[in-house]
Order: structure tokens, then C-alpha cells, then sequence
């Protein structure tokens, strides 16, 4: 294999898509809340007060000022309008909204930040792999999953399609997906070996002695006022140990990379380390820790966690019928499955599922069902509706945030109305009966796949119940059809 | 979204980025034992070394703790805090304390940083002094060792310095 066979074979593996988006959620959503807490808004305004003498900005921050001048210094009020700016595309960016813009945006302005606070004499090493790390991302497709720019796509996609057919799922691969993960571990070994290479240049195996560590441990200590660090530094068998563990940990962190299983050791190491050295000398680079996540492989968590969390068979898992002629429906529908990620509901268009769904429950008429959403209960209920979707939403975790919505004081009573009326006037690609409709059962993907789009095989149901007239549920009568 | 490879020139932007990232990375990081650039690490920043914690030490060496004393018309010293002068702790030790220590001392650079204290307290200074109180670890825990006197610096008159 030739050497640029190899390298596309490296860098441009097809990886889970799922993956990257996982750090970009978790690598933005650190950043933000450290851009609230601890970041700009604390040291902005001093800075702001330092005399021209004091400003001697990298080159970078002279490329970033280019456009007002070289030599330009930003002012307090630009330093300001810059963070709001960081932090609403930041959050933009969290969400996923227009990614491919608001990620650029975010990272453009975690440097500016950066060559602007170290422009003052006061360099600290802890941010800039993040904000590497941050850069690198930006140019990625980590938009792609688990963002609202997925979810609108597949929406959109949805609504275009003749009839409905599921759609891709988590686990997508993307070719463009593994190459930022793997920069982002490869910038880790670099990062690690230069304080490798460091200690053994300056200290040689001199400094694996013990005393050195906690000399360090109690300089630090009573720097910072850490009573951990000084008691810590009182203890040379312990500093002994600890100066192996580091040097080691820092001098073989390539093998982490080269042999990811390897990360399972390495990473936990690291963790304990960082968070040691954080409480012990004050040096806080727990923001390593969250980069680790650059290491996790999140798709097989995904695979593990909906293969081993409790999910009913599909047969006893909440059926929503739902009218798939509509682009409305199958808009929204692709939008509840992109966040089912556990695969929780099996989704029915109507048209393909009537001939079992009247035989299972010959009470429905199929004009109901195409007017409002059924979700087919393994009880035996029947919700319709408003109540329909306040209910389906119970099941799929990623949309808990807006149930309350859905159960605030007089949601009950406008909630239905509001469905009803979107419903009537929702437009259909054509007009459909039962006598028209095709019946032939859609493409249906693996059903209890643990990743896929569960979509009913069988057609098991409960067994028809009684219609209480002007209720949207649709009881079955208790100890009867069992 | 397929998993089909990426065009040619996508893959080869892609790579020049990589090569880019890994690159800058590995200059930082060999820059101070080749000199291939500015000393300062804050040049390519945020491609930066690693070398913090890399001396080595021996047992009972003592913890070098620098305390900055301006001196005063009178004669009398007055010990310059980072709070003193607003600035945060690594301003204050790459800033003024660096200053003291280094080989060749800027003597206006160090009267700036004067000018600060004396703005915020009204007090003329007319030097630097720069002691070492250190710590020495002792079977009883950390101890304060015997203070000396690194270096001193004064200057006279805003117009002539000199340094001692």
C-alpha cells in the first residue's frame, strides 16, 4: 500500500458521525460555562486598564486585528461586543443551529480571547489545547449529528419524500468524521511529550528522585495556598511513586493512540492525574479531561446503552400512527425519531398499517387516524392527538425538557384545540381512503435494531378496547382480552 | 450522509490542515532546545511547550520564594505586592521580579512598573530590591530559611539610572 493509501486510510476512515458531534456538545458546553464563569467577564475590564507598555500580543492577535490595523490594541467595548457575539454562537453552535457557521465563529473568537489575555505578560498553557481543539472541530462536519441542523435536514428530507421511509440513524458514518478526533489525540501526544521531553532534557532521571516533586508540591502549595500540596509534599515515597506515574504517563501517551485500548488505562490516569494536580498545586487543566472525550468511542456507549437499557420487545413498545401522505407528519415524525435515539416508539404510516390496525382494532375509523396521530399503547390504550404526543414525548428522553411545556396549567384544554386546528389545515400530497390507500408495508429496517428506526414487522397489538365518545383515550376495559 | 470517500482536493486541504496543526505543534515543542524562532512561548500561541515543572531538585533544597521590596527617598523599604500593583501573579513575576533578575536589567521597563506604585500610594520610589525568604522542608513540616538579598537596583533621577 502506498504511504498516501495509508495516510487517506488513517485520517479519512469512514467513523460514526455520532462520535464527533458527542465532543462538539460536550467541548462547547465546557467552553461556555467557562466563558460565564470563569473566563472574559472576570479579567476583561483589568485588563482593559493596562498601560500600552504592558501590551505585547502574539502574532496571532496582530493577524486577528489585521483588518483595524497591525498594530491595532482592541478596545474595551470591542472586547465586549466580541464576548457577546462568542457566546451566542457559542450557544448556537451547542444546538447545532447553522453549525457550519456558529462553530467557525465560536473558535474564531475562543483565539481571539486567548492572544488577547496572553498579550499582557501572563501567559497560562491549561486553554490552548482547548482552543486547538476548538479550531479543529470548527472545520469539521461535527454538525452533522445531534444538532438541529440534522434534525431540520432529515425533517426537510422527510417532507420532500412521496410516501415515508425511515431514515438513517446515530450510527452514520461519515469519511470526514475521524480525521478531527484523531488530530485532536495526536495534539495530546505532542502536548504530553513536550512535558516529557522537558523534564528529562532539564532533569534527567534526576527528576524522577522525589524530592523534586515535592519540592514542587510545596512550592506550589504555599503559592497558591493549597493545604494539599504542602502536606502532600511531606511524603517522599508518595512524591517518589507520583514522579514515576507522571514522567511515565506523559513519556508513553503515543501508545494510547497507536493502541486505542490502551486509552482505557491511559485516560483514567490522566483524569487522576490532572485532578491532582489541580487540587494539590493549583494548576488547573481539568479542561483535559473533558478533551478526553475525544478518546471515547460514544457510538458503541450509544449501541451498549439501547442494546442493555429495559426496551420492551417491539411488540410492547408504544405504536404512533400517523398519516404518512402528509409532509407535515413526516416531518415531524423524522424529528421525534432523530431524537429516540433508544429507539423507544415504533413508528407507523398509516397507510401501510391499516389493514392490521382495523383488524386489531376495528373501533378506529381510518378518517380518525388521518385526522390526528393514534399512539397505540401495549395496554391497550389508545391516545389521539394533543394527548397523543404529550404522551409519546414520556418516552423519549431527549425531548423531556419540553413535556412540561406540555402539562402547564391549561394545556389539556388549548393543547387539543391547537392540534386540531395545525391538523385541518396541514397539506396532503393526495387525498386517501381506505379503499384507495396502498397497503403494501413500506421498507422496513431491522425492528429492535439497537440503533436503527424501529419500525413494526409483526403487527402485534393489544387487543381492541371500547371508545369512550369524546375522550381522546380509548380504554380497554380491565381484565378483558388477555 | 454517506460514508463515500471524500473528493481528492478535500482530502488534500484536510491534510495540509493536519500537517499544519501537527506541524506548528512540533516546533513549539522543539523550539526551545533548537531556538528556531522567538524565545517567548507566546509566540505561536496556542501552539505552545510544555516545560513548566522540569528542574530537578535535591533533598533540603530550599523553595526559593521571591519577595520584591521598593526602596524609598528615606531609605526604607516597602514590600511591592502583585495586589500593590495590580497585576496578577505571573504579571508580577515575569514582570518586575523577572526585571530584577535578569542578566541585564531594564532599568526603564522596571521605573514603569514603579510608576505604578507610586500613582496608586503617592510614594516616590527609587529602586528595587529583590530578597529570597525561602522554605525549607524540615522533618516538622515547611520552615522559613534565612532571607537574602538577591539583587538591588536604584535609580536616581528620572533621567540618569544606573544599575547596582
Amino acid at each position: 500500500m502506498r504511504w498516501r493509501d495509508r495516510w487517506d486510510a488513517y485520517w479519512f476512515a469512514p467513523a460514526p458521525l455520532v462520535d464527533l458531534a458527542v465532543c462538539r456538545l460536550v467541548v462547547v458546553a465546557t467552553r461556555l460555562w467557562w466563558l460565564q464563569t470563569v473566563g472574559p467577564w472576570r479579567w476583561v475590564d483589568a485588563l482593559s486598564t493596562f498601560p500600552n507598555w504592558l501590551f505585547n500580543p502574539p502574532p496571532l492577535l496582530h493577524l486577528l486585528m489585521w483588518p483595524v490595523g497591525w498594530h491595532a490594541r482592541p478596545s474595551a467595548v470591542a472586547v465586549q461586543v466580541i464576548m457577546w457575539v462568542v457566546l451566542i454562537t457559542g450557544a448556537m453552535a451547542l444546538i447545532g443551529w447553522r453549525t457550519r457557521v456558529t462553530m467557525p465563529l465560536f473558535a474564531l473568537g475562543n483565539l481571539f480571547f486567548g492572544a488577547y489575555k496572553y498579550s499582557f505578560n501572563d501567559l497560562h498553557h491549561d486553554d490552548a489545547l482547548f482552543t486547538i481543539a476548538l479550531v479543529v472541530l470548527a472545520l469539521s462536519p461535527c454538525g452533522e449529528a445531534l444538532s438541529w441542523d440534522s434534525i431540520r435536514r432529515r425533517a426537510m428530507a422527510a417532507g420532500r419524500q412521496a410516501r415515508w421511509t425511515p431514515q438513517a440513524d446515530l450510527m452514520t458514518r461519515h469519511a470526514l468524521a475521524g480525521w478531527p478526533l484523531r488530530l485532536i489525540q495526536w495534539m495530546f501526544v505532542l502536548v504530553y511529550a513536550s512535558a516529557g521531553i522537558s523534564k528529562w532534557a532539564h532533569g534527567g532521571l534526576h527528576w524522577l528522585n522525589g524530592y523534586t516533586l515535592q519540592y514542587y508540591l510545596l512550592q506550589d502549595g504555599l503559592r497558591w495556598d493549597s493545604s494539599l500540596g504542602v502536606w502532600l509534599s511531606q511524603y517522599h515515597l508518595l512524591a517518589l511513586v507520583l514522579s514515576w506515574v507522571t514522567v511515565l504517563f506523559e513519556s508513553t501517551f503515543v501508545l494510547a493512540v497507536i493502541w486505542p485500548r490502551l486509552a482505557w488505562i491511559y485516560l483514567p490516569v490522566g483524569a487522576l492525574l490532572h485532578v491532582g494536580i489541580t487540587y494539590s498545586m493549583r494548576a488547573d487543566f481539568t479542561s483535559y479531561i473533558v478533551l478526553y472525550a475525544a478518546f471515547v468511542p460514544w457510538h458503541r456507549m450509544v449501541a451498549w446503552l439501547a442494546a442493555h437499557r429495559p426496551r420492551p420487545a417491539v411488540e410492547r413498545r408504544p405504536e404512533l400512527l400517523f398519516d404518512g401522505l402528509c409532509s407535515l407528519c413526516r416531518r415531524t415524525i423524522a424529528v421525534l425519531q432523530s431524537c429516540d435515539w433508544f429507539g423507544r416508539l415504533v413508528y407507523s404510516p398509516l397507510e401501510s398499517r391499516w389493514p392490521q390496525v382495523t383488524t386489531r382494532y376495528p373501533q378506529l375509523t381510518f378518517d380518525a387516524c388521518q385526522r390526528e396521530m393514534h399512539l397505540l399503547l401495549p395496554d391497550g390504550t389508545v391516545r389521539v392527538g394533543f394527548l397523543a404526543f404529550r404522551r409519546l414525548l414520556q418516552e423519549i428522553p431527549a425531548l423531556w425538557p419540553v413535556l412540561a411545556l406540555f402539562y402547564l396549567p391549561g394545556a389539556s384544554m388549548i393543547g387539543p384545540r391547537i392540534y386540531r386546528a395545525v391538523a385541518a389545515r396541514r397539506p396532503r400530497l393526495l387525498a386517501c381512503t381506505p379503499q384507495t390507500c396502498p397497503t403494501k408495508p413500506g421498507p422496513t429496517p431491522k425492528a429492535g435494531s439497537a440503533t436503527g428506526v424501529p419500525v413494526a414487522a409483526d403487527g402485534r397489538l393489544t387487543e381492541p378496547g371500547t371508545t369512550s365518545k369524546g375522550s381522546s383515550a380509548i380504554a380497554v376495559p380491565a381484565g378483558t382480552h388477555r | 450522509m454517506n460514508a463515500t470517500a471524500p473528493a481528492s482536493r478535500t482530502r488534500s486541504v484536510i491534510s495540509l490542515l493536519i500537517f499544519g496543526f501537527l506541524g506548528l505543534q512540533v516546533i513549539a515543542v522543539v523550539n526551545p532546545f533548537l531556538s528556531l524562532y522567538h524565545e517567548s512561548s507566546e509566540f505561536l500561541w496556542p501552539f505552545v511547550d510544555y516545560p513548566m515543572y522540569s528542574r530537578a531538585y535535591d533533598k533540603d533544597d530550599p523553595v526559593t520564594r521571591y519577595v520584591l521590596y521598593g526602596c524609598v527617598l528615606d531609605g526604607s523599604p516597602v514590600e511591592l505586592t502583585p495586589k500593590e500593583l495590580g497585576l496578577g501573579f505571573w504579571k508580577f513575576f515575569r514582570g518586575p521580579v523577572h526585571g530584577v533578575l535578569s542578566e541585564h536589567p531594564n532599568v526603564e521597563v522596571l521605573r514603569r512598573y514603579a510608576r505604578i506604585y507610586e500613582q496608586r500610594h503617592g510614594v516616590q520610589l527609587v529602586g528595587f530590591r529583590l530578597e529570597n525568604h525561602p522554605i525549607v522542608l524540615s522533618e516538622h513540616g515547611p520552615a522559613v530559611g534565612t532571607p537574602s538579598v538577591l539583587r538591588e537596583i536604584r535609580w536616581t533621577e528620572p533621567s540618569s539610572s544606573e544599575a547596582q
